[in-house]
């Protein structure tokens, strides 16, 4: 596939999302990103601004399966991966498929779930395939999974441990619209739009685009702004724990994807720069002072970070 | 869209056509070889344009060691002139070349090849075309070196496509090659005028061709100088040193001829003296005048040794090892030359008294007879000096006689005569100078004064463009020499003005054609070691002046005025060594990564007070300045700098423009 066409095809899907996320191009942008680095998606918002909206759209518009899984504390691991059944015709144990075996998973409210349902995740986040009874059973490819997350309802919440936030590519804010867009919101018909979304990419489609944005040009200089940025989290007096190697990688494969993203085929620093905040924010650990603004006060580290790093010119 | 490939193909062509335009100066070299070698240029130049597939290099090889060969035969057997035949070979070669202009260095071999092909044309032609052909060679290298080396540029150092930008020829680029070119010229000059030039050139050959010079000989006939006053050739070329000279030059004086035997006049006082080189570097050959003319003469090859000057010659100056004079008064070379001759004469403008010491071969009558031709001399004489006194009045009066009673014809009827004089006096009445002179001296002889036939030149036509005397074989002349007791040898010239009156007629365009080849000659060509000692002498004279103003100005004496000059020294030694210093800082190799035209555009906006933060990335930077145009050149700059792009020429040539936009917007 050629950087002409994958263009073409990542506009097609960026006008389609924005015909159901109205005025928020930069959210389109991330969750396209993530797509396309094979990333997985945290959503982070309160109620009601469309998160769900977005893994519906990207879903609807790439003509693939998809699944929402409504994360609850009583949710179980089987639950979410599939369950082993014994078949009394054929006298054998056959595996019913979870509804993580699609090709975009919605896991709302993931928060609510137990760790235990949670960690259930890992597996299938990180190696894209899942394990149940000693059997390993393949997720579709491309998987990916879009969680949402309420940051203002702790009550009756587990908190994603560090090593599954670190499996979120992307944490991204949908906020709220402007009241231009707003206006537009509540005159449309949302559920419809949605269903009303026609696929312009095929899955075939999103995995070579996938294969592209591997091939994206990363000047060496800005690897090594990854590098200090990634230095100065590790650094910084205000962060417990800074950003990991995976984080390094997830922000490199983010900024070849962004720039794909962005018709290009190779990286600018702002690429990095803007990338900084979704990808790595959400993995910091704020000492204790900034703790307490969680993952809103990280975004303010990050930021403070990235004024403080140079820009390789 | 012009490519690089296309400026070097024009620059190589217009290379090659000086090369063949000088090696059609070489005079040896045939037309029709010309004109196939530049057949072969010209489909070379189809070939080139058509871009087809590159012939194996080894071909041109191989060719070009057979043209070797074929150079080495034709010297040995044909041509027998290294000149010639290196004119043929270096032609030859350079259309073989042309046939195999791949890389970089094939286009320097072509180069070089119309480098040596100016050389042989240097030595082998006296053109002024030459110098046309010089100057724009080195107006063409100077072209040839910057395209080649900004498509190196562009290629290695900014990465560039070498389809090349399509307008790199901007103003910057004019200047620089005019600065090039100019630069080039001084340090010419300066090698020109500094080096020292010794002798003949190492390729200073004899290929001027003599000029023909009959009646300059032993012998002279009357109706040998005829033909010859038909004859445009250029002789000789006299400068004078102003328009009053100019105008008191009448006559340039060869030969003096003292015996007539009826047919021709011959030289029978053989003797003659050698004078070397006096003290003062010049030759004296008579004795001083207190007014003197001064000529310089540039002399053609000629095929006699004859040295030409007013009546009355003085001192000469000039490059031969000797001179011989005659008792008459006329100066010969050890041999005739093949160059062409240079040399400063001073004539006395008044003829002094010879002491009255005549030697009996100028009053010989013997060539009269008896016969009935005597008679009628002796007829005439009685009619013309009747009445007549004095030597002088005689002489006049024989003049005057011949000027107004015979008619000048170049072509004179044949009479019943016994002799060319016979004819002339008594039967046909019309003929030219030599006609008009023996005439004249045979009277003479016939009323007893001394006289003898001179032959010389008119001075000719003036050249007001550089204030000499073009003088050609159409202005050969002869004229009579009387021995005055009053005033010793005199100058006659019975001619009537019709036969002296300068021939005009050449254009303006010609004249000054002319002006420009002597002047080449004289100052570039003829430029010799006395020339630039001269000029050493006046330099050091000037400075020797400014040294002691400077001296006298310091006011303390010696000690001051020579510390002044150290310190002065030493201030322009310190600034040369920090020029040098920092022009070898510049010329390390680039460390930064950054495009030259973002650099330039972040130096412009600092000198606004606008900089990246070095957080901000230079988008974001280009965002703040708000301006659409530093948005423009990031984006080419990113494409350069983080794309690893090869900016096409388009894109290249846009940023640069872009950033000279913003340049102009940012200028108050």
């Amino acid at each position: 596939m050629k950087f002409k066409e994958a263009s073409k095809q990542i506009a097609a899907l960026t006008s389609n999302l924005s015909m159901v996320i109205k005025g928020k191009p930069d959210v389109i942008g991330l969750a396209v990103t993530a797509l396309l680095a094979r990333g997985h998606l945290l959503i982070e918002d309160v109620p009601g601004v469309g998160k769900t909206t977005l893994a519906h759209g990207l879903a609807k518009s790439i003509n693939c399966g998809f699944q929402r899984i409504q994360f609850t504390s009583d949710l179980l691991p089987s639950d979410v991966i599939g369950v082993t059944v014994y078949n009394q015709a054929e006298h054998s144990f056959d595996f019913r498929p979870g509804p993580l075996f699609a090709n975009i998973v919605l896991a709302d409210e993931i928060n609510r779930a137990t760790p235990r349902t949670q960690s259930a995740l890992l597996e299938a986040m990180n190696d894209r395939q899942v394990s149940v009874d000693r059997v390993t059973y393949p997720l579709p490819r491309p998987f990916m999974l879009l969680a949402t997350q309420n940051p203002v309802e702790y009550a009756g919440t587990f908190p994603l441990p560090e090593s599954q936030l670190d499996r979120f590519t992307i944490c991204l804010k949908v906020g709220y619209p402007d009241s231009v867009y707003e206006r537009e919101i509540i005159r449309s018909r949302p559920v419809d739009a949605v269903e009303d979304l026609l696929p312009v990419v095929s899955v075939e489609d999103v995995g070579r685009m996938q294969e592209l944005a591997r091939t994206v040009e990363v000047e060496e200089d800005l690897v090594s702004y990854i590098l200090s940025i990634a230095a100065a989290t590790r650094s910084h007096r205000g962060i417990r724990l800074g950003a990991s190697p995976r984080a390094t990688k997830a922000l490199y494969t983010a900024a070849q994807a962004f720039a794909l993203a962005s018709g290009r085929d190779y990286c600018i620093p702002d690429d990095i720069k803007s990338l900084a905040v979704p990808v790595l924010a959400h993995r910091l650990i704020p000492s204790e002072r900034a703790a307490d603004d969680g993952v809103e006060g990280a975004r303010h580290l990050m930021e403070e970070i990235l004024s403080g790093v140079n820009v390789p010119v | 869209m012009m490519y690089f490939y296309t400026y070097a193909l024009i620059v190589t062509y217009f290379m090659a056509s000086l090369g063949l335009f000088s090696a059609s100066l070489v005079e040896t070299i045939e037309t029709p070889f010309i004109a196939s070698v530049g057949t072969a240029v010209f489909i070379s130049l189809i070939f080139n344009i058509k871009r087809k597939k590159p012939l194996p290099s080894y071909l041109w090889t191989i060719a070009a060691v057979v043209v070797l060969l074929l150079f080495v035969l034709d010297y040995l057997s044909a041509s027998s002139s290294i000149i010639t035949s290196a004119a043929r070979f270096l032609a030859i070669l350079l259309a073989l070349k042309l046939f195999d202009v791949n890389r970089e260095r094939d286009y320097i071999v072509v180069y070089s090849i119309v480098f040596f092909q100016i050389l042989a044309c240097a030595a082998s032609t006296v053109s002024p075309l030459f110098f046309l052909i010089l100057f724009l060679f080195t107006a063409g290298s100077i072209w040839a070196m910057i395209i080649y080396n900004l498509r190196k540029d562009l290629q290695e150092g900014l990465r560039v496509n070498p389809a090349g930008p399509p307008v790199v020829f901007g103003m910057p680029f004019f200047v620089t090659v005019m600065a090039t070119s100019a630069v080039s010229l001084i340090i010419t000059l300066m090698l020109f005028l500094i080096l020292p030039r010794t002798g003949a050139g190492l390729f200073d050959f004899k290929t001027l061709n003599s000029v023909k010079l009959t009646g300059f000989s032993e012998r002279v006939a009357p109706g040998v100088l005829g033909p010859l006053k038909k004859d445009p050739t250029v002789v000789m070329r006299v400068q004078t040193k102003g328009v009053k000279d100019a105008s008191r030059l009448r006559h340039l004086r060869g030969v003096s001829l003292d015996r007539f035997d009826g047919a021709a006049w011959t030289r029978s006082i053989k003797e003659s003296v050698v004078v070397r080189r006096g003290p003062s570097g010049s030759f004296a050959v008579g004795r001083p005048a207190p007014s003197m003319m001064e000529l310089e003469i540039m002399l053609e090859p000629t095929d006699s040794d004859v040295i030409f000057a007013p009546p009355n010659p003085v001192r000469l100056e000039g490059k031969f090892s000797n001179i011989w004079l005659d008792p008459s008064g006329g100066m010969r070379l050890p041999a005739a030359p093949f160059y062409r001759v240079d040399y400063r004469v001073w004539s006395s403008a008044s003829t002094a008294p010879d002491n009255g010491r005549v030697r009996g071969e100028y009053l010989d009558t013997s060539f009269m007879g008896a016969g009935p031709f005597a008679r009628r001399i002796t007829a005439l004489l009685k009619v013309i000096l009747k009445d007549k006194e004095t030597d002088m009045e005689k002489a006049r009066s024989i003049e005057a006689y011949l000027k107004t009673r015979y008619s000048y014809s170049l072509e004179p009827k044949k009479g019943d005569g016994v002799n060319p004089v016979d004819d002339f006096l008594f039967y046909s009445k019309e003929g030219y100078c030599e006609h008009y002179a023996s005439a004249m001296a045979a009277l003479l002889r016939g009323a007893g004064i001394p006289s003898r036939v001179v032959t010389g030149f008119l001075p000719g036509e003036w050249n007001g463009y550089g204030n000499y005397f073009i003088v050609r074989e159409q202005d050969a002349h002869s004229w009579v020499e009387a021995y005055m007791k009053s005033s010793g040898w005199t100058t006659f010239d019975p001619t009537p003005e019709a036969g002296v009156a300068p021939v005009r007629g050449t254009s303006a365009l010609a004249l000054y054609m002319d002006f420009l080849r002597l002047r080449w000659n004289r100052h570039i060509i003829h430029f010799s070691l006395s020339d630039q000692r001269r000029l050493a002498h006046g330099v050091e004279d000037g400075s020797y002046r400014l040294y002691t103003r400077l001296r006298s100005a310091a006011g303390g004496g010696r000690a001051a005025g020579a510390m002044a000059l150290n310190a002065a020294a030493l201030a322009i030694a310190a600034f040369l060594a920090m020029v040098l210093v920092k022009s070898l800082m510049r010329g390390r190799p680039r460390q930064s990564k950054t495009p030259k035209f973002y650099e330039e555009m972040v130096r412009l906006l600092k000198k606004k007070g606008l900089s990246r933060m070095p957080g901000e990335t230079p988008l974001e930077f280009a965002m703040r300045t708000g301006n659409p145009l530093v948005m423009e050149v990031t984006v080419f700059f990113q494409a350069e700098r983080y794309g690893l792009r090869t900016l096409s020429g388009y894109d290249l040539v846009r940023a640069k423009m872009t950033v000279e936009a913003l340049k102009k917007g940012l200028s108050p």
